[in-house]
């Protein structure tokens, strides 16, 4: 069972920080949208 | 003969290009982070270049084939996750900080030079004596292939990983640890299915390593029963595992061999690039390299020392131009680590000590010299050391590494995630939690058995955080403080952010991709034949 466990956990540690990455990524991709909504209020003289 | 030809051969090849970077090197961004200039190649050749040495392909080789393959698989698993994590927890901040030395970051986020020189003592302390180890293993290991004596293999060494380090700083040791990255990585992928062939072909020689009477259950998850093994009952060793694998995943992320990296990336999205492909290249390299020592049990099961494994492969298993590729590049191993190393130390005497205990601002040619004068006499210190002391002290390297996690561990991540912690707190928590793991290692010394959760580095870590915890009840927290954090937690959007953007994005696929396509080799090279043997 251990083994087994082992198998799928070595190759699995990958796929669980890809979905970790994905999630940082996403977060600094919406960071840049955030900021640049916020700059074209700014400009456009929304508050 | 043909093998220390090889070697040779290899360390030229370092020593020119060393000298043509030389030239190119002409200030002191140049000199200590290659102008941040580093590539996602680079910098991945970089960071596990100066992750991987002789403790990995000699040291933990050598504990694969004692009987311990997969318990070694499992401490990576938790050890990889450290370049992911810590690119996004600390590396991608340490970045945006544009610091010539990790010390140098702490100093500027704490506006402190005690702490700074804190930082830069523990880098030189810690970082020397793990400079020592790797010489010394790679000065043994060049001794035995081409028969010099010991102290001229030292020489050799020495002369190889200090000249191209002295002359080109960052710049030729980055480009010397990618060069070095590849040697070891085709000698991993390439010798596999030499030695499965020489140890019976596949699935055969995997099942015969599964049922070897000598080495009973060496392919399960715990490693060895019986009166040879020394792990202690199963649920002891899977503890040891992943207790020393997140060490081990601490050390990744916050060690300044391992840290500095980033400072070379050219940006932010390249250091968290490379972090990814850090980690599925140490993952890789691993897996393959210790399902083949496993098998070379069946062939030889008397390797003495057990560190030699690998290299006894390369001189009897496979043909001998893999050979030579095998053993320069575990060479490469060893020297891209020293490389790092000197590099490190260096940097750290010139800028963290020398700059600032003068009070004194070099200017970038005075620094430029300086730091080469300041390179040479350590690393001619360390030679006498290493012709000195016993060789293969590789405890001490040991110590050296996890003592950063225990030291700078806390700090490192408070300093970016906390707004309440002060510099009396960074100070206190790097000074107690490195007397922590010294005086965790001198009980051992001394005879005293500690269980596995008493680990030196735990003691350590555990006084570091409560002297953060407790420090940070003293003293202010400044303008210039908060500016510099609020200023690092501030990303910096790039000219071209939406074509980097849109590659990093890329980047959580190839990890899952990668995480399929191992979990399918290790069904097909390790659990089926498991399954056959039993």
């Amino acid at each position: 069972m251990g083994e087994f466990i082992f198998s799928l956990g070595y190759g699995g540690s990958l796929i669980v920080l890809g979905l970790i990455t994905h999630l940082f990524i996403r977060k600094m991709n919406h960071d840049v949208i955030a900021n640049q909504s916020a700059n074209t209020d700014k400009r456009t003289g929304i508050s | 003969m043909i093998y220390t030809i090889g070697i040779i051969v290899s360390f030229l090849l370092y020593a020119l290009i060393g000298v043509f970077l030389s030239k190119r090197v002409k200030n002191s961004e140049e000199y200590y982070v290659s102008g941040r200039k580093g590539s996602t190649l680079m910098v991945t050749g970089t960071l596990v270049a100066s992750f991987l040495s002789t403790v990995s392909f000699m040291g933990e080789a050598g504990f694969s084939y004692e009987g311990y393959p997969i318990l070694l698989l499992i401490l990576v698993i938790f050890n990889a996750t450290g370049y992911v994590i810590g690119v996004f927890c600390f590396g991608r901040y340490l970045r945006r900080s544009k610091s010539l030395t990790v010390p140098e970051y702490f100093g500027d986020r704490f506006q402190s030079n005690k702490v700074r020189m804190a930082a830069a003592i523990t880098t030189i302390l810690g970082i020397s004596a793990y400079l020592v180890a790797v010489t010394q293993g790679g000065a043994v290991l060049l001794s035995e292939i081409s028969g010099a004596s010991y102290p001229v293999a030292l020489l050799i060494m020495w002369l190889a990983y200090a000249s191209f380090t002295v002359l080109s700083g960052a710049k030729g040791v980055m480009v010397n640890d990618t060069i070095m990255f590849f040697l070891f990585s085709i000698a991993t992928y390439i010798s596999f299915p030499y030695i499965i062939g020489k140890a019976g072909g596949f699935p055969d020689a995997i099942i015969k390593a599964a049922t070897n009477p000598d080495r009973p259950d060496l392919l399960s998850w715990h490693g060895i029963t019986g009166p040879n093994a020394y792990m202690g009952a199963p649920w002891e060793a899977l503890l040891w595992a992943i207790i020393l694998g997140l060490v081990w995943s601490a050390v990744i992320a916050i060690s300044p061999w391992q840290s500095s990296r980033y400072l070379m990336a050219k940006n932010e999205h390249v250091a968290i690039r490379s972090g990814v492909w850090a980690t599925i290249s140490i993952i890789t390299i691993y897996l393959f390299l210790h399902i083949s020592i496993s098998t070379i049990t069946t062939v030889n099961p008397n390797i003495k020392p057990t560190e030699k494994v690998f290299i006894w492969a390369a001189m009897n298993m496979v043909p001998k131009w893999l050979g030579v590729i095998i053993v320069s590049g575990i060479m490469a191993a060893a020297l891209s680590s020293c490389a790092s190393f000197l590099q490190l130390i260096g940097s750290s005497i010139t800028r963290d000590i020398m700059e600032q205990s003068r009070n004194k601002t070099y200017t970038d040619s005075q620094l430029l010299r300086t730091s080469r004068i300041s390179m040479i006499i350590v690393s001619i210190i360390i030679l006498l050391i290493g012709l000195w002391q016993p060789p293969s002290i590789m405890w001490i390297g040991y110590f050296a590494a996890t003592l950063f996690a225990a030291s700078w561990g806390p700090v490192a991540f408070a300093s970016i995630y906390s707004k309440k912690i002060t510099k009396t707190g960074a100070l206190w928590s790097i000074i107690v939690g490195f007397l922590g793991v010294v005086l965790g290692e001198s009980l051992k010394k001394f005879g005293v058995t500690l269980p596995v959760y008493l680990n030196p580095v735990i003691i350590g870590v555990v006084l570091s955080s409560l002297a953060l915890y407790i420090g940070s009840k003293f003293g202010t927290i400044t303008m210039e403080e908060k500016e510099f954090q609020k200023n690092i937690l501030q990303r910096p959007i790039e000219p071209n952010e939406k074509e980097e953007m849109a590659v990093s994005k890329r980047y959580p696929f190839y990890l899952v991709a990668s995480g399929i396509v191992i979990i399918i080799v290790t069904f097909i090279f390790y659990y089926w034949p498991l399954q056959l043997a039993m």
